[in-house]
């Protein structure tokens, strides 16, 4: 075994990855009180290391990309290495988690802390930041593989001991569907690494997109493989049917965590995996054309089922199935615009997403439920509440100034304008308008099924289910948004310097335009079309 | 007015600083004085709108109407030299969304300001009579609860709609058009608790998006096609390779700039950006929000559903005129939804018996006059009634607001006659804005709908008859609603019996201070500046005179780079022929007065007002018997020809349906499936439990496990 190297610069990284494990191996040792305030200074600690990693993330050179830590650790011929890596797409999504995760803890309700293991709450909580850190800045395909199962555990018992009514059943479902996808998405990791000889995802990838080494046969196996793991993970239709269960019933800090992070962990792996190793891409490809179709009916389908749910966890399940369906579709775009785009639509979703359940929580613990038909006219006793649900409410169907805004609309534009999408479908040219067209209806059927939530829990006549305390917002409680708030701001008014920091890792993630099965003839890139005018 | 340009940000921002103190401090503060931030911020906003209109006004060329050929030829030639616009400025504030590669077509919605005299003149409308507005609404809303909300509502929607209009591109447009889409939401629903503003509020929002749907997919075409979504780029006009030239000017000659694989997206752009215009300015079929949206308080359906926010759409079809002008289709499709919407609500406005909505129709009917003369080639026309129109409208909605406050919220004019006793200021403010808008010779509205009408009269006797059609069903309806309600015997409602009429909430307010004065200074004041408008703003463009006081406003706009090169795509497209006229853009005037459809708009105008006069003040059994014995039509204008219900049929529930389907498709087709598929390990993990005695989860586990372990074995085999 090597020794262990590790160079100055990547040294923050593995910081920033072995402080939660550290912290919550302390945490499981602590009483309730300190192991609270030890979780949540160590996940603000990781907050503040990873904005200083993403401020700096656009400085390295793209060679390097990102900051790269070197070998550490080798089994075998297959070549593991513990090899993190980080660019400026890695980095964002690291300051998501963070920026969410002490919030999350601060959160979480005193009910659990009266609980027995109180303790083990927050020290699984740490795991799960530090499983999820270190997926987005895995440098290694095993080593993303391993973090992307790790968060299963914590997930998995959190929910089985801290989780609703229905939290068995809804465990159990979460844990055999992700992980039955995953398995997929090993498979073809495992297939790669063995034709690359390494893990090393900038390795595999120049690999993957030589056709000499991978027949086009295999690459449409290794496609699907991948796409299923990471598309249930999203998740995009028809692998959505855990996410409803999982979101009713799992405690709201975690509901949180995954509707905001985790889902995240599919589109990243889609970025990250699939998109540059050339499985989709310029001309005609089934792979691409099947996720053309799902994700569309994910944006009609999972916009039209939120509209009928009365649970509001249930709409908000639903309406991730829709949201995503355009981040997925944009990222398969493959032009640096919609990439962009994808990337904000990430970000955005993940705060907006987070602060509505968090605002789902609050009123759930105040009315003790959840149905919108059970309670209404909160906007009277509750206007600060009310307030915040709106303006978060606004966040998330896209108004303009808010981050919402910035993601959608330049994922929308970059499938509009994509050749990519445009000659989906056997080459045939001029079906980009329409699958921009059926992508954007999520304008319209966003407003409809989260404006009716609004005005029926919100507007109307004051009703609440007995033995509600319909007590406003207290301070707590808005120190847990307000900071959400601040980032959906700044991210929708000044959001040209976040995306510039990773203008260049999203060009170099674009699918090659030279492929082996590209039967079209060459196709023009669509940044290329106006340099020719 | 240099201050003005080079500081213009402050014109949105201001507003909204007020909007912030209001909604930070109103509540626990400011309390009943929540208006002054607002009237600071409006106040400022407004002061710097007619500084820069009144700037550019006096900066501008002054060619003398009498030389029209030559003005045209200047005109044209302007479009080739770089100094031609010097009204056009274009200010850059900061990068908002910058994204895309370097090379190429970079996505580059900059936050900035494009100020040419279109842009002064709609500008002084929003900020001028957004502030007497406000002015009114303190007067109006007092004692109201969330009196501090209404006014960071109001100031909010003024910051939206400055930006709507000083933007310099689609994506700052599109900023404006879904903030004031926000706000009017945030206050049609102002009375949350009642469930008839909280529907129409979530209606309006979602009509309007049906309509922001396309009009997003009209932005993303144009960055499609042309690569920039500026509308003038670095400026108008300029040459070089140093500068960015915007799509407006690149629409004059496509072919120049759109690659060939994407010149068929221009036509799309059009008909996607109309369909936008369409659901923010009301037209058929998304006209459907407007009368609903009257559950506002009225100050709000003032300024928001009847001045400024519902004439966007035209303002951004006049903006955009260069690429509307070449392509026939879409502008007759322009000019068909605007007669047939102009006609149609005009014929539900008569038989609406709530002063509100009678006005609310009438708005949607005046607004498809605009479209119409957008459609006909004269947009000076349209900006010219948009202009009238938002003082005389906004006079009429503002004088009901007064009406109702003395009737304890009562709105239904079978209720209430000879109000102008107890009523007398309004009696007569009311009065000229009634004639504004029946088009009573010499005032604002006879000028400008006067325009519209022969300038349809010029493309379409169909269209001509229609338009005068609808001039004829407004003169009435209007005096129908006045002869009723402020002529004839007193009958004063004192709001008691208010029976669960669409305003309860305002009603009690109201009713609370009944017996204080009705007409009190601060909301008569901004009423009387605005019957002012109502009487004279037709000078603005009179069509005959002497030097610049003839079609001053055209004048004007022609020196807005939208006009002028709408009127060089008019010409291209038309080859010049007899279908352009000149004077349309602005470019120049008609040789010659023509007196025949003045007479004639004058001759419709009166014959509605006497059969007003003949069937609602002289005999009203008359008119009562008569509206008996056309019972069946006049249910189905009172009905509004069930256009709701067929939407909620049509639409709504089978798009609901679908929703129910889909739901039960997912839990029993999609999960359904998800079972099957896991009932095989389930059988091989009971055959395993059986054998080994494990539990179910780790039964999966292990079996995924192992056929991992398979795999990999198989792989490196």
């Amino acid at each position: 075994m090597p020794p262990v190297q590790i160079n100055s610069q990547s040294a923050p990284l593995f910081l920033i990855v072995l402080i939660p494990f550290l912290g919550a191996a302390f945490a499981a040792m602590m009483s309730v009180k300190m192991a609270r305030l030890w979780a949540l200074i160590i996940a603000f600690c990781t907050f503040v290391f990873s904005l200083l990693i993403a401020i700096h993330a656009g400085d390295a050179s793209p060679a390097q990309w990102g900051m790269d830590a070197g070998n550490t650790l080798s089994v075998g011929q297959i070549g593991f290495s513990v090899r993190l890596s980080c660019d400026g797409i890695s980095a964002w999504l690291t300051v998501l988690t963070t920026l969410l995760m002490p919030l999350v803890i601060f959160s979480v309700s005193a009910k659990v802390d009266e609980g027995p293991n109180a303790r083990w709450f927050y020290a699984w909580m740490l795991v799960l930041l530090g499983s999820l850190i270190g997926c987005f800045v895995a440098g290694d395909a095993l080593l993303f593989y391993f973090f992307f199962e790790l968060t299963l555990v914590p997930c998995l018992i959190l929910m089985g001991i801290w989780g609703g009514a229905d939290r068995v059943r809804a465990a159990t479902k979460f844990f055999i569907y992700t992980f039955a996808g995953s398995v997929f998405m090993l498979i073809g990791l495992v297939y790669l690494g063995a034709k690359a000889g390494t893990f090393e995802i900038s390795k595999m990838i120049e690999v993957a997109q030589n056709p000499a080494v991978i027949s086009s046969c295999a690459r449409a196996w290794i496609a699907a493989s991948l796409v299923a793991g990471f598309l249930v993970k999203t998740p995009v239709f028809p692998l959505h049917t855990w996410q409803a269960l999982t979101y009713s019933d799992a405690p709201v800090s975690l509901t949180v965590v995954m509707a905001a992070i985790m889902s995240k962990l599919g589109t990243y792996g889609l970025l990250r995996f699939v998109l540059p190793m050339g499985f989709v891409g310029a001309g005609p490809s089934h792979v691409t054309n099947w996720i053309i179709v799902l994700c569309l009916i994910s944006v009609v389908y999972g916009g039209l089922i939120a509209w009928v749910q009365k649970d509001m966890a249930r709409i908000m399940a639903f309406s991730s199935v829709s949201h995503l369906g355009v981040c997925v579709l944009a990222i398969f775009a493959s032009s640096t615009l919609s990439l962009q785009g994808a990337v904000m639509y990430m970000l955005a979703h993940g705060l907006s997403t987070a602060a509505l359940f968090f605002l789902i929580g609050m009123i759930h613990e105040r009315t003790g439920t959840r149905d919108i038909t059970e309670i209404s006219g909160l906007f009277k006793s509750m206007p600060i509440a009310g307030t915040l649900l709106v303006a978060f409410t606004m966040a998330s169907i896209g108004l303009p100034l808010t981050s919402g805004f910035v993601g959608e609309f330049l994922s929308l534009q970059g499938i509009i304008s994509s050749n990519t999408i445009d000659s989906a479908f056997a080459g045939c040219g001029g079906h980009g308008l329409l699958i921009g067209a059926i992508a954007s209806t999520g304008i319209i059927l966003g407003a409809i099924y989260m404006l009716n939530m609004v005005a029926k829990i919100g507007f109307g006549p004051e009703k609440a289910p007995a033995g509600a305390v319909l007590k406003d917002l207290n301070g707590g409680d808005l120190a847990v948004l307000a900071p959400i708030a601040v980032a959906v701001l700044l991210l929708g008014i000044m959001p040209t310097p976040v995306m510039d920091s990773f203008k260049r890792d999203v060009s170099l993630l674009k699918a090659p335009v030279t492929r082996a099965d590209v039967s079209t003839g060459p196709q023009q890139s669509e940044d290329a079309v106006f340099e020719a005018k | 007015m240099n201050f003005v340009i080079a500081h213009s940000y402050l014109i949105p921002l201001l507003p909204l600083l007020g909007a912030i103190v209001a909604g930070l401090f109103g509540a626990k503060v400011l309390k009943g004085a929540s208006h002054w931030p607002i009237w600071l911020g409006v106040g400022a906003a407004a002061v710097m709108s007619l500084t820069l209109l009144v700037g550019l006004l006096g900066r501008q060329d002054v060619v003398l109407v009498g030389g029209a050929e030559h003005a045209a030829a200047e005109a044209a030639h302007a479009i080739d030299s770089a100094a031609g616009f010097p009204l056009a400025h274009v200010s850059h504030w900061f990068d908002w969304i910058v994204a895309g590669d370097d090379t190429g077509a970079k996505f580059n919605a900059s936050a900035g300001a494009f100020i040419d005299p279109l842009t002064a003149v709609m500008l002084s409308v929003v900020c001028g009579i957004g502030f007497l507005i406000t002015v009114f609404a303190a007067g109006y809303m007092k004692g109201e609860a969330g009196y501090f909300r209404f006014f960071a509502y109001l100031g909010l929607f003024i910051f939206a709609m400055t930006c709507l209009v000083l933007g310099d591109n689609l994506v700052m447009l599109y900023l404006g058009w879904e903030g004031v889409g926000v706000c009017s939401y945030l206050l049609v629903g102002y009375y949350y608790d009642k469930p008839s503003a909280r529907e129409a509020a979530k209606k309006a929002f979602i009509v309007n998006r049906v309509g922001d749907f396309g009009f997003a997919l009209g932005i993303f075409l144009v960055f499609y096609a042309f690569g920039t979504i500026s509308y003038f780029g670095d400026g108008p006009g300029l040459v070089g390779p140093a500068f960015h030239k915007g799509f407006i000017e690149m629409a004059l000659n496509p072919s120049q700039y759109v690659p060939i694989g994407r010149l068929w997206a221009l036509e799309w752009i059009l008909f996607c950006l109309m369909l936008g215009a369409f659901g923010k300015s009301a037209q058929f079929p998304l006209y459907v929000w407007l009368p609903d949206a009257m559950e506002g308080p009225t100050p709000v359906s003032a300024l928001i559903h009847a001045a400024t926010m519902v004439t966007a759409g035209v303002y951004m079809i006049a903006r955009l005129s260069t690429l509307f002008v070449p392509h026939h289709a879409a502008m007759v499709t322009i000019a068909v939804v605007g007669a047939f919407t102009a006609l149609f609500a005009g014929s539900i406005a008569l038989k609406q018996n709530d002063l509100k909505k009678v006005f609310a129709y009438s708005t949607v009917s005046q607004l498809g006059y605009m479209f119409v003369a957008v459609a006909v080639l004269n947009p000076v026309a349209a900006v010219f009634h948009l202009v009238t129109h938002a003082f005389f409208k906004a006079l009429l909605f503002l004088s009901s607001g007064v009406v109702m406050h003395a009737t304890g919220g009562e709105l239904d004019l079978r209720k209430m006659s000879g109000m102008k006793k107890v009523l007398p200021k309004t009696n007569i403010l009311m009065l000229i804005g009634c004639l504004a808008l029946a088009g009573f010779p010499l005032l604002a509205g006879f000028w400008s709908k006067d325009e519209i009408v022969s300038a349809a009269s010029g493309k379409s006797t169909v269209l001509w008859m229609v338009m005068l059609l609808t001039s004829l069903l407004t003169a009435y309806y209007t005096f129908r609603l006045y002869f009723r309600v402020f002529q004839g015997p007193e009958l004063v409602p004192h709001g008691e019996h208010g029976h669960g009429h669409a305003h309860d909430a305002e009603e009690a307010h109201a009713h609370a201070d009944h017996h204080h004065n009705h007409e009190p200074f601060i909301m008569i004041a901004p009423l009387a500046i605005l019957a002012i408008g109502a009487l004279f703003a037709g000078i603005i463009n009179l069509p005959f005179g002497a030097g610049v006081s003839a079609h001053s406003l055209g004048h004007f706009l022609s020196q807005s780079p939208s006009f002028a090169y709408g009127y060089a795509a008019a010409e291209q497209t038309y080859h010049g022929g007899q279908e352009v006229d000149a004077a349309g853009f602005g470019q120049a005037s008609q040789e010659a007065l023509s007196v025949t459809p003045l007479v004639v708009g004058g001759v419709v105008a009166l014959l509605g007002i006497a059969m007003a006069y003949a069937l609602h003040l002289q005999n009203r059994k008359k008119g009562d018997q008569l509206a008996v014995s056309l019972a069946p039509i006049g249910h189905a204008m009172e009905r509004k020809y069930w256009i709701d219900e067929l939407f909620q049929g049509a639409i709504v529930e089978p798009l609901r349906a679908f929703g129910k389907v889909f739901l039960a498709i997912d839990k029993y087709v999609v999960d359904g499936a998800v079972a099957m598929v896991a009932f095989v390990p389930q059988v091989t993990g009971f055959g395993l439990k059986l054998a080994t005695q494990r539990g179910y989860l780790q039964g999966y586990a292990l079996g995924m496990l192992m056929g991992v372990a398979v795999i990999l074995l198989w792989v490196f085999a």
